[in-house]
């Protein structure tokens, strides 16, 4: 099988991982919680929000580690949530990021991507794919075997 | 409120979600859940997995809708397989992204609120390296735009 044509993989390791699950009707005050999370210099390496049936909101962001209990004193004063299970802060996570081109034109990558790290035993905590780039997100110890396993199905032009 | 510049934007219609809830959280099970729609060649627009729970994890995905019937028939045989305790799906979505110049929170404050603004229910939600993207129920697409519009200052 080819492999898939990439610009470049990037990684970020100290980062933090952190889900929260919350009533949908809470949303109302992220945005407040985000411009402080941008006042306060913090980037978000990786946002995936989905909705359960139940219209709880389920938030996922990687963040660096070291700004992760600012972020969800952030996030559970403002959300009011009151303890486990409401939000979980995973530490000592790493990002990586494939990026393009064209990834989202493409059928079956996330498959690939996501089989060859199964094949290696590798968790993948949190995953997010769109038009350009995929971003996953892995315990930290996992990092070197992940690059080593995506190595044998994509392609960087210039490495 | 000060609008934030933006590269662009862009709307897909057609589209339907389908979101595999509570499958066991172990190497390789969203992999078997997505192997047959790669096996038949079913492009997904949007893909988000995460775990709400310590044992399961969720995946959201987002395809044209035309392959809809298809997906949903190869996901159901092999949700024994997957073990997904639930199966939901939205065919009358769409998705708007935004590619901002960085400054992520506030972009995605702002997103969210032209959202909000919309009248959308809260949106799934994937941010990559260069765009923020957002699942919305297709009929509501005009007004996100317009409010977008009143959030970010387009090129």
């Amino acid at each position: 099988m080819k492999k898939i044509k990439l610009h470049n993989i990037l990684q970020q390791t100290d980062q933090a991982l952190l889900t929260l699950t919350f009533e949908g009707i809470k949303a109302e005050f992220l945005p407040a919680i985000l411009y402080a999370l941008r006042e306060e210099g913090i980037a978000l390496s990786l946002v995936a929000q989905t909705i359960d049936r139940g219209e709880d909101c389920i938030l996922s962001l990687a963040i660096r580690r070291e700004d992760g209990e600012w972020v969800r004193a952030a996030l559970q004063e403002g959300l009011d949530l009151s303890a486990p299970p409401a939000w979980k802060v995973q530490t000592d996570v790493a990002l990586i990021t494939l990026y393009g081109p064209h990834l989202g034109e493409t059928s079956g990558i996330a498959n690939r991507i996501l089989s060859t790290l199964a094949a290696d035993g590798i968790e993948v905590l949190a995953f997010s794919a769109s038009i350009h780039s995929c971003f996953l997100v892995v315990p930290h110890p996992s990092l070197p075997k992940s690059r080593q396993a995506l190595q044998r199905i994509v392609e960087i032009p210039s490495s | 409120m000060k609008k934030i510049r933006i590269a662009g934007l862009r709307q897909m219609s057609n589209l339907a979600q389908i979101d595999l809830l509570s499958m066991p959280k172990r190497p390789g099970s969203s992999a078997k859940a997505l192997a047959p729609l790669a096996e038949n060649g079913i492009n997904l627009d949007f893909l988000v997995i995460h775990s709400p729970t310590p044992e399961t994890i969720n995946l959201v995905l987002a395809l044209h809708r035309n392959h809809l019937a298809s997906a949903m028939g190869l996901l159901q045989a092999a949700r024994e397989k997957t073990l997904t305790q639930e199966i939901a799906v939205q065919d009358q979505v769409g998705m708007v992204s935004i590619f901002p110049h960085g400054n992520r929170p506030a972009v995605l404050a702002h997103f969210l609120s032209a959202f909000r603004d919309a009248g959308s229910k809260l949106p799934t939600i994937s941010v990559s390296l260069s765009a923020i993207s957002g699942l919305i129920e297709e009929r509501l697409i005009p007004d996100a735009l317009n409010t977008l519009g009143e959030y970010f200052e387009l090129p």
